[in-house]
């Protein structure tokens, strides 16, 4: 399949389905508990307590919205209310038909000025994260190959 | 809630913390050589070497790296550690150019098998 049309297959399946892969945490691993320690200062609130441990139930496999909610959420002082809420961040990045699509490897990111947000899917169209760009970032990102708009005319 | 960790470490932080942890970090290599070249005190050291640890182990038990991460700069030396990633998730490091607190972490062999 060429390149664009792969492109619009990605995009369209992120677009439609908010499918986001489950997280295979290892919570010996030094940046897993970082996070784990951020979240039990936090654990007297209760979707904090109940979030550690659905992690233990599930052995540390757990749909990585709810680990990105939690982590920007109580580790990086994220403002976040709801893990919906990333959905939103993803969808405002996916509709902006100005935002900007870069193919890294076998995955996409789409870059939104306006949502001040960029979302990288994989070639499934599942979501793997959202987040604002630093300007670091922004200088190290190649020429675009389309715009939402140039790629689903 | 207040920022927990060095604010100077604060860009390394969140591209290991957050995007190598999904395989991403385009800005990984950069933010880590700026540190490189700060007078950092002993506890940003601290922090730096523990920061420094999970991006290794990220790198070596991930499934998926972005293969531009893993395109090295043969131009920088090797104690520059992090513009050598392809090389070190393949296990073709020197592992004698690691900090010594990091060769524990590398495991040629596992990786060249």
């Amino acid at each position: 399949m060429e390149e664009r049309s792969k492109a619009r297959q990605a995009i369209g399946e992120a677009r439609h389905q908010r499918v986001w892969p489950v997280s295979r945490i290892k919570p010996q691993g030094r940046m897993a508990q970082h996070t784990l320690d951020a979240l039990r200062d936090y654990r007297h609130i209760p979707e904090v307590g109940a979030f550690l441990n659905e992690l233990i139930s599930k052995q540390y496999r757990i749909d990585s919205r709810l680990w990105h909610y939690f982590k920007y959420k109580y580790q990086w002082d994220d403002p976040l209310r709801s893990p919906e809420e990333l959905d939103e961040r993803f969808e405002a990045v996916l509709r902006d038909k100005d935002a900007t699509v870069h193919p890294i490897g076998e995955r996409y990111i789409i870059h939104s000025q306006l949502a001040g947000r960029w979302a990288i899917i994989d070639s499934r169209g599942f979501r793997i994260t959202v987040y604002r760009p630093t300007e670091q970032d922004l200088e190290n990102l190649e020429t675009p190959l389309w715009t939402i708009a140039t790629l689903f005319a | 809630m207040d920022y927990r960790y060095s604010v100077r470490l604060k860009n390394y932080r969140w591209q290991v913390d957050t995007a190598l942890e999904v395989g991403e970090g385009l800005s990984l290599r950069q933010e880590r050589e700026k540190l490189a070249a700060l007078d950092l005190s002993a506890g940003e050291r601290a922090e730096l070497a523990e920061i420094d640890a999970g991006a290794l182990e990220f790198l070596m038990d991930l499934d998926y790296v972005a293969p531009y991460l893993l395109a090295d700069d043969p131009t920088q030396p090797l104690e520059y550690w992090w513009w050598h990633l392809g090389k070190l998730r393949a296990g073709h490091y020197p592992a004698e150019y690691l900090p010594e607190h990091l060769r524990p972490l590398y495991r040629p062999a596992a990786r060249a098998a």
